[in-house]
């Protein structure tokens, strides 16, 4: 949009009075900027907060003027647009009469013809002064109007403007049998979980892109506020097949969107100066039957969520100070009308600017118009795609470097609607769902991503983002290996101490000392059997948490987060224990060998402090990064069956020890 | 017999003031729970029959003709009961207009707001 003050012609891209109509393509019914704000604001007061109509009538000479209000404008005539409160409370109301109106700078008129009390003949565009005939059978003998008005505006209201926006940056539709939603299917309204307050400031949820009012962000019950609560009559889900470390890594809509059934815009393309929105792969068009799997992204609170990552393209021009400043539609337009025989005008689901040879041809082009523009102190236009910015070095070659501008951030659209049925989502089927070899969730972030090979993404893992998401692809791939792999380990640590204990010396017994203190071997025993029960019940919960027993845990813990919560004060109770029981031999019993305080296994200290080390950034996870606290899990688990096989092994060759003893006795 | 007869009667009157004190109270939760009614859930409600006003407030009237050939204003006629002013102080109104300045971005100063109207 043009500043409200400039110097030059050129500066002016869209003023207030020409940005209601851009875009607009009113014989398709497509709405313009203005035909999906509903008014008031910017489109009825000035930035000076005058009425566009009212001041202009007296100050006609702003037209003439470049002020990015009223530059070319003719409000004078058309009026404004106010609020048309219509649009969202009047049930039927006629959106595509509003926008054939606006396209005919009918502003005022607008609202007659979209409440459909009347019509409207004549076109300000066409130098005429339009009139209203309202239908008199909407009017009572007193001549009053009874509208059907909705306090809660209907969906079908709302989905005049997001219908079609939020189709193509997120293939988001409603009231949709190819592209259903949960919600949708059980009659709730747009309103229900977007209500609003007296200002009409409506209840958000998180949104990456095209957002106003970020300070209004997650002001909407959350979906665990409603499941929780059984809101609206909500069910409370258990996810009982899944780990519960994944409700920690993943938002709801991962694994309850699995797919969509409408294909969003996977790109925009302005070559031509307009804007183009191209398809996903497999897709007549835009909001054609297509089943999709959204990427992932992570979010602020490191969650994944699911995405469409939307693919513009832009050209701007490299000013003196390094800032690349995009281009007005108007200037690419210009330049592309020069050369546009030279490109293939069928509709492509990628850019029509595309290879090496189509960017020179149109660099050249706006290198050419751009020349006299006085907006920018040097011309060097740039084409930014794919993270990738293409311009011509100072010798006139084309070159291609990686774009590190804000041209370059993400533009990954939230994917929060059409909402699957609990039996659909990713999970109900078992982990294979998602722990499988072409799984859409970790492959479909990856595709076409990674060009320069998986060796150097392995390299950069713990530096860079997507290197971490490349590593945990590979290894969610070889997920499956783990049931098998660990409890081998398990059975192999086993057998080589049983075979070492086999071979090992036998140890006489300590002789205790002549003054025995009996009442602390009391107190030795004591805290001995509290280190083996400790024992036991953190090998039993750790095992349930490992072949993910939700069920046991359910039955013996009522929730995960008391299994979790238990199993670390278990741990700290262990712990506790071992260290009362050396103290207390260190200060009576200096003879023993403290070894039989942490299970009586040589290393048993390391691997128990090993336990202690991660455990405790287990406990702390929150504070930790995802891979620091993905190394913590695995160390964790390792040692815990390191740990379990000593013992196990210890236990049995002691057990087998005595009976062979009894039994020699006996002889 | 006659005190059988007596018992069942004065039974049948326990059952009947109970039914009766049950369906008050009923009564009682249906009148005071109403008012307390979820807003969201409670319907759809008119806003009754009313003028519609050009843009300097004047009635529009078909049947007599009186300013007939007119818009109607919606910050004057839907404006007659509600504030219009509080209303479009919301965010699908304003898309940023509230915020929009020449010097809104010192690092992108084609940034206005960050709102559709003069966001890039």
């Amino acid at each position: 949009m043009a500043k409200k003050n400039n110097v030059f012609a050129e500066q002016i891209d869209l003023t207030s009075f020409t940005w209601i109509t851009a875009g607009a393509s009113p014989d398709v019914g497509k709405p313009g900027c203005g035909g999906c704000h509903p008014g008031g604001g910017g489109l009825e007061y000035d930035r000076d907060g005058f009425r566009y109509d009212e001041r202009l009538r007296k100050n006609p000479e702003l037209a003439a003027s470049l002020d990015g209000d009223y530059f070319q404008s003719k409000w004078d005539k058309s009026g404004v647009v106010e609020a048309d409160c219509l649009i969202c409370h009047l049930p039927g109301y006629a959106f595509k009469e509003r926008v054939k109106n606006l396209d005919m700078l009918n502003f005022r008129w607008a609202i007659v013809a979209g409440s459909g009390v009347g019509l409207v003949n004549g076109s300000v565009k066409a130098g005429e002064k339009p009139k209203v005939v309202y239908n008199k059978r909407f009017f009572n003998d007193d001549g009053k109007i009874v509208f059907s008005l909705e306090a809660e505006p209907n969906s079908e209201n709302c989905l005049f403007c997001h219908g079609p926006a939020d189709m193509l940056k997120r293939g988001f539709s409603w009231n949709d049998h190819g592209n259903h939603d949960i919600h949708n299917a059980r009659n709730i309204k747009c309103s229900y979980c977007h209500p609003g307050n007296k200002e009409h400031q409506l209840a958000k949820g998180n949104e990456n892109l095209s957002t106003v009012r970020n300070d209004l962000d997650g002001t909407m019950r959350t979906c665990k506020q409603c499941h929780d609560s059984g809101y609206m009559g909500a069910p409370k889900p258990e996810h009982r097949k899944v780990r519960p470390n994944h409700l920690e890594k993943l938002g709801c809509e991962v694994c309850h969107i699995p797919q969509l059934g409408r294909s969003s815009a996977l790109g925009l393309d302005v070559s031509t100066g307009k804007v183009r929105l191209y398809s996903r792969s497999g897709a007549k068009k835009v909001g054609g039957e297509l089943i999709w799997f959204p990427e992932m992204s992570m979010g602020a609170d490191r969650k994944l969520y699911p995405v469409n990552a939307f693919r513009p393209n832009l050209f701007t021009s490299k000013e003196v100070d390094g800032v690349y400043v995009p281009l007005f539609a108007r200037e690419v337009e210009q330049a592309f009308k020069t050369v546009s025989t030279q490109f293939k005008q069928e509709a492509l689901s990628e850019p029509l600017v595309s290879t090496t040879g189509e960017i020179t041809v149109m660099l050249k082009a706006l290198t050419a118009t751009l020349k006299d523009n006085p907006r920018f102190q040097r011309v060097l236009p740039c084409y930014h795609r794919d993270g990738v910015v293409y311009h011509f070095d100072t010798a006139g070659k084309l070159t291609m470097e990686k774009d590190t501008s804000w041209a370059a951030e993400p533009n990954n659209f939230n994917v929060s609607h059409n909402v699957a049925p609990t039996r659909m989502a990713l999970g109900s089927n078992g982990c294979s769902d998602c722990h499988a070899e072409r799984a859409a969730i970790f492959s479909s972030w990856l595709n076409g991503k990674h060009e320069e090979g998986k060796q150097r993404l392995l390299a950069r893992f713990f530096v860079d983002e997507d290197s971490r998401v490349y590593y945990l692809d590979q290894l969610h791939k070889y997920n499956a290996a783990k049931t098998y792999l660990i409890p081998m380990l398990f059975v192999a640590i086993f057998t080589l101490i049983l075979f070492r204990e086999s071979q090992a010396k036998v140890m006489p017994m300590p002789m205790l000392g002549p003054v025995l203190p009996s009442r602390m071997l009391l107190v030795v025993a004591l805290l001995l059997l509290v280190r083996n029960v400790g024992f036991l019940f953190l090998a039993c919960t750790g095992l349930f948490f490992f072949f993910n027993k939700i069920n046991l845990i359910q039955i013996f813990f009522a929730s995960p987060e008391t299994a979790v919560t238990l199993h670390w004060n278990g741990g700290i109770v262990f712990v506790a224990s071992i260290l009362a029981c050396i103290v207390i031999r260190r200060l009576f019993f200096p003879k023993i060998n403290t070894a039989i305080c942490h299970l009586g296994v040589s290393g048993g200290k390391i691997l128990i402090a090993m336990m202690v080390l991660t455990g405790t950034g287990m406990i702390f996870r929150n504070q930790l990064t995802p891979e620091l606290l993905y190394v913590c899990s695995l160390v964790h688990t390792v040692t815990a069956f390191v740990l379990m096989a000593v013992y196990a092994a210890k236990i049995y060759y002691g057990i087998s020890r005595k009976l062979y003893s009894l039994q020699g006795s006996e002889e | 017999m006659g005190k059988t007869i007596a018992a069942n009667h004065s039974q049948v009157n326990d059952i009947k003031k109970t039914l009766l004190t049950i369906g008050v109270a009923i009564v009682a939760v249906c009148c005071l729970g109403g008012g307390n009614a979820d807003p969201v859930l409670a319907g759809s409600k008119t806003c009754g029959s009313f003028f519609l006003r050009n843009s300097q407030g004047d009635v529009i009237n078909p049947l007599t003709g009186e300013n007939a050939d007119q818009p109607f204003s919606s910050r004057k006629t839907c404006g007659a009961c509600h504030d219009y002013d509080v209303i479009t102080k919301g965010f699908h109104f304003q898309q940023g207009w509230e915020k929009i300045s020449d010097t809104y971005s010192e690092k992108m100063p084609w940034v206005l707001s960050d709102g559709m109207m003069g966001k890039h």
